[in-house]
């Protein structure tokens, strides 16, 4: 059983987690403010494009997606581990997921927030975002079921809705324990919040039942939501798109990316609450095989896109597959490549994956590459397409720079809400996985 | 159609334009004869209510009237379609035969010029401050007159106008009779002078020399542009196109041009020689010398003999081909097609041999020719009263020495069109008495002392005499949108300020019918009146093949002695489709629509070989200076292999300061550094560099092309006429056989349109583009976001060079939404806001969009626009707008629709008659505006109709269609090219021609080379 941890009391437990959730210090306000500023910065950007028009962007003919979608597959990527650490690996049973699949999971509805947005920002009539939703009309304007997009439509809110729904039930036991600490307003939130937990037995069986049915029901989704997100472009004739390999490709990119994105989270989390006790260099060791294994998974499709792109002989996709490493936007393929490819290997080694501060920047190296990922699919397939005349270049504008880095500050903030409000790190599950302590009076029952 | 111009309301605001809805209306109501009036008031009639509606304005209904284009000296018939009152859209008249319906890029473009938001709108007169301020009409006549009439002795006053023809050129002869000091004098921009000179030169005065190409075998060209620019291009390209046909009895057409820079005529044709800057008139001699050699002295008639003996004189092939940098088997080629041929033709014009050879080249034309048996086939003379007027030269001294007291300037612009060596800048201010007649207070006019506002085409009266036996009238198609004369009520309103009368005419109307009824006689006149202005003229072409002339003795001289051309490095400026002579410089459309050659848009380049640009050190895009010993301009380079390395060129038609918004600051005049030739009276567009240097400034150039290549992907392709199964510049062995159908495919129970653009006649001139952006709304998106892929054009020629020396274009493919049967734009749409129909159209529907943008990544041909900003028509260029069909909104996405408001207009048509639209009944506005017919339309379901036949046809192709199975609904026919320009080998080759453009906008160029050739 669970000999990676010392021997904690529960009390200790509780005590040492729920510290995360008192007055927060300057160093948070701080993190706050920058997160908005960078939303405001995002707003401000985002109402000149709706009050004058998406040309603001620099996104044009030929590449008529660029850093909007690119951002939309980003964060819908970074969603996905959540799902695959609190779901897959509750059925699994691997018990690493304990200590980082609350943290995961808030990151997979926040970022599931941050990318429904950009959908909505990329149209050219954002006013009209709910023409996509298949609504009863008197007009009898229905929409198309035969296109990706309304896919897209369905794909994110079931994920949404799922995935929030899972992650407010495995909340509830711990804001019950947070519920019995708090004094104030706080105490009459998490009264409502913990849904009157009691920790009957009866609660309990009902409580793992349910997490168990919510676990089945998301697991499928950890595969769909991606799978669908990868037909926008697989669904396209676009040389470099239209490829059927793209479901498990973007399936195993998104739960590397989002692996990565937990690492960076964690890691100053663990400093600042220190919190090492029980996030520690074992869980760490055990996200790095992930990567490992899914960072192979992608370079081995990167490898086989390149491979078909010859064997089919087809002139269009051969000519893509030689313009990204040798085309205008090289950068972004050689980019993608180092760090999608070359920097994960340095996880091979057990030195270097012991050691944190290497894994915050493999981590970050990591989301930078999978952006570029989505960026070199997007940019470089739409600006060599079918008919040479029609070919051209994209330079991205402020406005794109300005709202990508407002979705940063957006779900930093949802986040670091979060991390002082509700309890951020699972009590229970932790406690699951600890030797049980005996005879001793200062364990409450939990 | 109808001679009355009675229109109904508008439904327009014209607040703030001094034009306010009562007035308009008051105008509107005026009869339209009437209304180009000579006086300087207009004469008040009712206004028509609208419970009195017009019989034939209904609204909603197009009313289309007969016209001529005014724009250069070629006398186009044009249909004028009104909406309400409001012109809003030009064609071409089918039974004009000068024609016969198409229209230029220029002509299509007039429009931008009577809505020109710049126009001037009111006569103006300079105070003594130095600025202008409105005057009324009765005071600039009177002022104008008084500058006419008295003029002091020793002095002249002076009409300076583009060359007259028809009724004005006769009104001009008896306004002169009122005022004999007035003398005129003619400039010409179009080439006419030259090629009048040269037949004066050759047959004695007298004579003008006509040109048809429909029957010429054999081509060779010396410079002339006459699939682009040269006299009568519309006419020519018809002419041209009719020779392409791969059934003609003698086969297709063998053209060959020579020109220093691939123009748009050079390459179009089955041979380009680049030959080195000046070197024509020894080439057409060495021509004239081989021809003599294989046909035989004797063949040649007595009266051209001793000409030809005389110019060929001493001449050394091996020499002039040597000196030109061409092979000399490369001359042989040419006599011995030219021998050979049962029917051949050779011209000489254009920039390429302006200068002091011009009239040598001219002649020897000429005489090659005469020596060929060319005259009354391919070379028709027209006996011609010899033109009075005086040279340019002589007036510019005159207005220098002082001895001009008033110039009246009409219709021209040549303070901005002469070098500025002519001196006619400083000669200007030395005249007391400057009246411009003008459209925009352009360069000239903002120097005259009184500006009056002219007449468009579109608002007035005129005819012309473009062919002998045709005479092309023009009527107005709508009420002035100002107080504007044209130059015939001008004279009337001055001869009446002395009091006298031109016979009974009190308007320019008056006059005009009288000359008719003179002419044509008086039997029945008021019928045959009406029929000639319901079909746009007389049109009873004179057959002139029987006419000869004797080469008359001077000939021979004229052609012999040439002046030393200067070596060394030369720079040319050429006039294009979308400007002549700078004029249409303020008309959006044309700014935007790119050269056909090097696909810039907004703005003046200058071309260069690499070899040179590599030994200079700049690359595309560097602004450099271009300095002649005559002034020195500064813009960007573009390189281009398809250029001689011993010139560069710049177009014709920037650097203006005084025309407007969208013409003022864009790019330089070329013509400014260039020599003016006091011998023949013109510009030489062809001057020596002496200094070319970088330049600090910055600028780019917008390049709409991305790659020039088109990488054998079989997009643009080409057969030689005897082997018209092989089609070349496609990637073989792709796909074979009718692909599988994995779904149902779509049924058209009633319709199913279909398109054929048959590339053996297309020509890249962008007639169609300028068509499609006035006939849909299209908007205009000014520079910065053309820079940035941003146009909105529903067309664009592709444009694809290949490695081939002599024919280095694959072709020119106007690439428009193909309406797909198997439409990649569909099923991506989310909301359905692009669909097909059971008439086989791919619909747009604007209401509907979104703006995911996703059909446009789907789309295989690039067709779609998107409306990335709210684009506007500042008053009154939006009246020009097309009532049928929808301004769209911001964040739609837009393209070709087949004109689906044509469509629907001939199926109510039909519909009310109880039958089916008929073939050739709906024709878009790209195929109605194409000068050669290139472009075919109909309904697919009828096996009868042109289109199902030509896209059965062995050269037709649809492009892309064999690997995606998008079953496009337009066929292209691949590009003829002559069996002997097919040995060259056109596409097969391995590097990338000059490789520009690539990334939009940025013009350092994406030199995709290296990439695999499968």
């Amino acid at each position: 059983m669970a000999s990676w941890y010392p021997q904690i009391s529960y009390t200790k437990v509780d005590d040492d987690l729920l510290e995360i959730l008192e007055p927060p210090g300057v160093g948070w306000w701080l993190l706050l403010a920058t997160a908005l500023s960078c939303v405001a910065m995002g707003g401000y950007a985002w109402s000149i494009q709706v009050l004058e028009g998406i040309g603001h962007a620099g996104i044009t003919h030929p590449i008529m997606w660029g850093v909007y979608i690119t951002d939309f597959v980003f964060w819908v990527g970074i969603a996905h581990s959540g799902t695959l650490i609190s779901a897959v690996l509750f059925l699994f049973r691997a018990r690493w997921r304990m200590p980082i699949y609350r943290i995961a999971e808030a990151m997979t509805v926040f970022a599931v927030l941050t990318a429904g947005l950009f959908p909505i920002i990329h149209l050219g009539r954002p006013w009209n975002f709910y023409w996509l939703l298949p609504y009863p009309n008197q007009r009898y304007l229905w929409v198309n079921f035969r296109s990706p997009l309304l896919w897209d439509v369905f794909a994110v809110s079931t994920y949404l809705t799922v995935s929030t729904v899972f992650f407010i039930i495995g909340l509830i036991p711990d804001i019950a324990a947070a519920r019995d600490r708090a004094t104030g307003v706080r105490k009459f939130l998490y009264r409502i919040t913990s849904l009157g937990w009691t920790g009957s037995h009866k609660q309990w069986r009902h409580y793992v039942a349910a997490y168990g049915f919510f676990a089945a029901l998301a697991t499928p989704l950890v595969l769909s939501v991606h799978s669908v997100v990868s037909w926008d472009f697989a669904m396209s004739n676009v040389p470099g798109w239209h490829t059927t390999i793209f479901p498990p490709y973007f399936v195993a990119g998104a739960i590397f990316s989002g692996l990565a994105m937990v690492i960076t989270i964690t890691i100053p989390m663990r400093k600042a609450f220190k919190l090492e006790n029980y996030l520690t260099i074992w869980h760490y060791e055990k996200m790095c095989q992930l990567i490992i294994f899914t960072s192979g998974i992608v370079t081995y499709a990167y490898i086989t896109e390149f491979f078909i792109a010859w064997y089919s002989n087809n002139p269009y996709e051969r000519y893509q597959f030689w313009f990204r490493p040798f085309g205008d936007f090289n950068v972004a393929f050689w980019g993608m490549v180092f760090c999608n490819c070359v920097a994960p290997l340095s996880l091979w080694f057990k030195k270097l994956r012991t050691n944190i501060a290497w894994l915050f920047l493999i981590s970050i190296i990591i989301n930078i590459g999978m952006w570029l990922e989505r960026f070199n699919i997007i940019f470089n397939s739409l600006s060599r397409e079918f008919v040479p005349d029609a070919w051209g270049n994209y330079n991205f504008s402020w406005v794109e720079t300005f709202i990508t880095i407002g979705s940063f500050g957006w779900f930093f903030m949802f986040l670091l809400v979060f991390i002082k409000v509700f309890p951020a790190m699972a009590l229970t599950e932790i406690k699951e996985i600890m030797i049980p302590p005996r005879r001793d009076p200062a364990s409450a029952h939990h | 159609m109808s001679s009355s111009s009675k229109k109904g309301n508008t439904n327009g605001d014209a607040n703030g334009n001094n034009v306010s809805r009562r007035n308009f209306l008051k105008v509107i109501g005026a009869a339209g004869g009437a209304a180009a009036t000579g006086c300087a008031r207009q004469p008040v009639e009712k206004i028509i209510p609208y419970l009195n509606q017009p019989n034939e304005v209904v609204p909603g209904v197009a009313t289309w009237y007969s016209g001529v284009c005014g724009e250069c000296q070629a006398g186009c018939g044009v249909l004028v379609r009104t909406r309400e009152g409001r012109v809003v859209k030009v064609e071409g008249n089918p039974v004009s035969p000068i024609n016969e319906g198409g229209l230029c890029a220029l002509g299509q473009s007039t429009l931008q010029t009577l809505y020109d938001p710049d126009r001037l709108r009111e006569p103006m007169a300079r105070k003594t401050g130095g600025a202008f301020s409105a005057i009324s009409w009765k005071d600039a006549v009177a002022k104008l007159h008084a500058g006419i009439s008295e003029v002091p002795d020793g002095k002249e006053a002076v009409l300076l106008s583009a060359p007259l023809s028809g009724s004005t050129a006769k009104l001009l002869e008896e306004f002169r009779g009122v005022f004999p000091k007035v003398r005129h004098v003619e400039y010409d921009t179009g080439g006419q002078a030259a090629v009048d000179a040269a037949a004066a030169a050759t047959f004695g005065g007298g004579y003008r020399t006509h040109f048809d190409f429909s029957k010429a075998d054999v081509v060779v060209s010396f410079g002339s542009g006459f699939l682009e620019t040269w006299l009568s291009p519309a006419r020519f390209s018809k002419q041209w196109s009719k020779t392409r046909k791969v059934d003609r009895p003698s086969g297709v057409s063998y053209v060959v041009h020579v020109e220093p820079r691939l123009s748009l005529t050079a390459a179009n044709a089955d041979r380009w020689v680049k030959n080195a800057p000046g070197s024509e008139a020894e080439l057409l001699k060495a021509l004239l010398k081989l021809i003599v050699d294989k046909r035989g002295a004797a063949s040649i008639s007595a009266g051209a003999g001793a000409a030809v003996k005389q110019a060929i004189a001493g001449v050394d092939v091996a020499k002039a081909a040597h000196s030109a940098g061409i092979d000399e088997k490369e001359l042989e080629a040419m006599a011995t097609h030219l021998a050979h041929a049962s029917s051949s033709l050779v011209v000489a014009g254009g920039a390429s041999i302006s200068g002091e050879n011009e009239l040598a080249c001219g002649v020897l034309a000429n005489l090659i020719n005469a020596a060929l048996g060319n005259i009354g086939s391919t070379v028709m003379l027209e006996k011609r009263k010899p033109s009075e007027t005086s040279p340019l030269s002589d007036l510019i001294s005159k207005m220098a020495e002082g001895s001009v007291s008033t110039l009246i300037v009409a219709g021209v612009n040549p303070f901005y069109s002469l070098p500025v060596s002519s001196g006619f800048r400083s000669a200007l201010a030395k005249v007391p008495l400057v009246a411009a007649l003008t459209l925009n207070l352009d360069e000239t006019a903002s120097q005259a002392q009184l500006v009056m506002p002219a007449s468009t085409n579109f608002e007035s009266w005129s005819d012309s005499n473009p062919l002998p036996g045709v005479y092309a009238l023009n009527q107005p198609s709508m009420q002035p949108l100002y107080e504007t004369l044209n130059l015939g009520d001008l004279m009337i309103s001055l001869a009446w300020k002395s009091n006298k009368m031109f016979g009974e005419a009190k308007t320019f109307h008056d006059y005009i019918r009288a000359q008719w009824k003179q002419r044509v006689g008086g039997v029945d006149f008021e019928n045959r009146w009406l029929s000639f202005v319901e079909q746009g003229g007389e049109f009873n072409a004179s057959d002139l093949s029987s006419n000869q002339a004797t080469v008359s003795a001077s000939a021979g001289e004229a052609a012999a002695k040439l002046s030393e051309r200067s070596h060394g490095l030369h720079v040319m400026a050429f006039p294009n489709v979308r400007s002549v002579d700078g004029s249409s410089a303020n008309r959006p459309w044309l700014q935007e629509i790119p050269d056909p050659m090097s696909k810039v848009i907004w703005g003046t380049w200058v071309e260069m070989h690499p070899d040179l640009a590599e030994k200079q050190g700049f690359a595309s895009g560097d602004v450099v200076m271009v300095k002649t010993k005559d002034g020195a301009v500064r813009t960007p380079v573009f390189i281009t292999d398809k250029i001689h390395p011993d010139v560069v060129a710049i177009p014709i038609g920037g650097g203006h300061d005084s025309m407007g918004r969208y013409g003022d600051g864009v790019g330089i005049n070329a013509l400014s550094i260039m020599s003016y030739a006091a011998a023949t009276g013109g510009i030489s567009l062809l001057n020596s560099v002496v200094t070319l240097a970088a330049d600090p400034r910055k600028d780019h150039l917008v390049v709409t092309q991305g790659s020039d290549d088109q990488r054998e992907r079989g997009i643009a392709r080409w057969v030689a006429a005897d082997d018209l199964h092989n089609q070349h510049g496609v990637h073989h062995g792709a796909h074979h056989g009718e692909p599988m159908q994995m779904y149902k495919q779509m049924e058209h129970p009633l319709y199913s349109w279909g398109m054929t653009v048959d590339l053996a006649s297309c020509t890249g001139c962008s007639a169609c583009v300028v068509a499609c952006y006035a006939e849909n709304n299209v908007p205009v998106v000014g520079k910065e976001l053309a820079r940035e892929g941003r146009e909105m054009s529903w067309i664009r020629i592709s444009r694809y060079f290949n490695n081939d020396e002599h024919r280095p274009v694959d072709g020119f493919l106007p690439m428009m939404c193909q309406h797909c049967g198997n439409a990649p734009c569909e099923p991506v749409c989310p909301v359905y806001a692009t669909y097909h129909t059971e008439e086989g159209l791919n619909h747009m529907v604007y209401n509907r969009c979104v703006g995911t943008r996703y059909c446009s990544n789907n789309c295989s041909y690039k067709v779609r626009r998107f409306n990335w900003f709210k684009y506007d028509w500042p008053e009154p260029l939006n009246w020009q707008l097309n009532p049928d069909v929808t301004v769209r909104e911001v964040g739609v996405m837009e393209k070709c629709t087949f004109c689906i408001q044509r469509i629907r207009e001939a199926q109510n048509t039909a519909k009310n008659e109880g039958r089916r639209v008929e073939d050739g009944e709906v024709k878009p506005a790209c195929a109605s505006s194409c000068p050669t017919n290139a472009i075919a339309f109909g309904d697919r379901l009828n096996k009868d109709s042109e289109v199902s036949k030509l896209s059965a046809d062995v050269r037709a192709y649809k492009v892309l269609d064999a690997h995606l199975n998008t079953q496009p609904a337009v066929s292209y026919l691949a590009r003829v090219v002559h069996p002997e320009a097919a040995k060259g080998g056109g596409s097969h080759g391995k590097s990338h021609g000059s490789s520009q453009g690539g990334s939009h906008g940025d013009s350092h160029a994406a030199a995709h080379g290296g990439s695999e050739h499968h």
